[in-house]
């Protein structure tokens, strides 16, 4: 029997891009495999049918309330919430013919856009902070462990236990970070040339 | 008294909150109001509704309770805000028919 569940872990990075894990729930989406639950470090999909549901992603203002009363909001709409990251809230709906569109006039697509734009520059800098104090970390860890082994009189790197804990757990943030790193650049680009173009737009039009 | 433009999706929800409604409310009143032209989408109603009640143009009355869906209804300084609208619209049009008549 093919199982009809899929989970997938994904990076629990500082920040990602919102459209591209849109692009990617929807590629699923036509394969057949609906996201039902995007939790902190995997993505439970479940079989059902192909283009059953749209997804969408929402940069919201903030990640309290605003947020708790949006997906309230929207839920009176059969907008269901699959998860969230930060200010960044995973919808789908199920498709009935017409486009699901969460913005309806070039204020709000701009104002949407900014968000994302300001999601995805923090999210830049946290990456970088953190990626540069895990490299640290790391490079002293085994600077440290080499100095041991040579006073030692050991010819080879020995670590101790908790040097070994350090080691794994920074550059599993070390590797997080770097994916921040690439992927918020790309959508920062994005968001960029999209508000250009709208803002353009905007002068001659409502 | 405000002389920024209103955008047609604010002028609309403004319009649609004489009485209380609700965010699914409002959307088809102002299909209804617009003849089917403007169709707000969730993102653009719930948006717009959060800054018209951080500017105090409508308010949420009632019972928040027992998962009672939010209404909205406007306020004074939001009647006042159409009112501006209309009058800055009026002369867009008072204008523009002046002139296109020479055409």
């Amino acid at each position: 029997m093919a199982r009809d569940m899929k989970f997938r872990l994904h990076p629990a990075t500082y920040g990602l891009d919102p459209e591209r894990m849109e692009k990617k729930f929807n590629e699923m989406s036509a394969q057949g495999w609906q996201l039902v639950r995007y939790g902190a470090f995997d993505c439970c999909y479940r079989r059902g049918e192909a283009g059953e549901y749209e997804y969408r992603a929402l940069v919201v203002k903030d990640a309290g309330m605003e947020k708790l009363e949006y997906i309230a909001a929207l839920a009176e709409l059969g907008i269901e919430e699959v998860g969230s990251r930060g200010e960044v809230l995973f919808l789908r709906k199920k498709a009935d013919g017409t486009p699901f569109e969460l913005f309806s006039d070039l204020d709000s697509r701009i104002a949407q856009q900014k968000k994302a734009r300001r999601y995805l520059r923090r999210g830049m800098l946290m990456s970088f902070f953190w990626g540069s104090m895990m490299l640290m970390n790391v490079l002293t860890t085994l600077m440290n462990a080499n100095v041991i082994g040579r006073y030692a009189g050991m010819a080879a790197i020995r670590f101790s236990s908790a040097q070994i804990i350090l080691l794994t757990a920074s550059s599993l943030l070390l590797l997080v970070s770097i994916v921040g790193l690439v992927d918020c650049p790309r959508g920062l680009c994005r968001a960029k040339k999209k508000i250009a173009a709208l803002e353009a737009e905007r002068v001659v039009q409502e | 008294m405000s002389t920024t433009a209103l955008t047609e999706a604010v002028f609309y929800i403004l319009l649609s909150l004489d009485r209380p409604l609700h965010g699914y409310g409002i959307m088809q009143k102002v299909e209804h109001l617009s003849g089917g032209r403007v169709r707000l989408a969730a993102g653009t109603l719930y948006g717009a509704l959060s800054t018209l009640t951080e500017r105090g143009w409508i308010v949420a009355p009632g019972d928040e309770s027992e998962g009672h869906r939010k209404e909205y209804q406007i306020t004074p300084a939001g009647r006042e805000a159409v009112r501006a609208e209309l009058r800055r619209l009026h002369e867009l049009t008072d204008n523009g028919d002046a002139l296109t008549r020479l055409w």
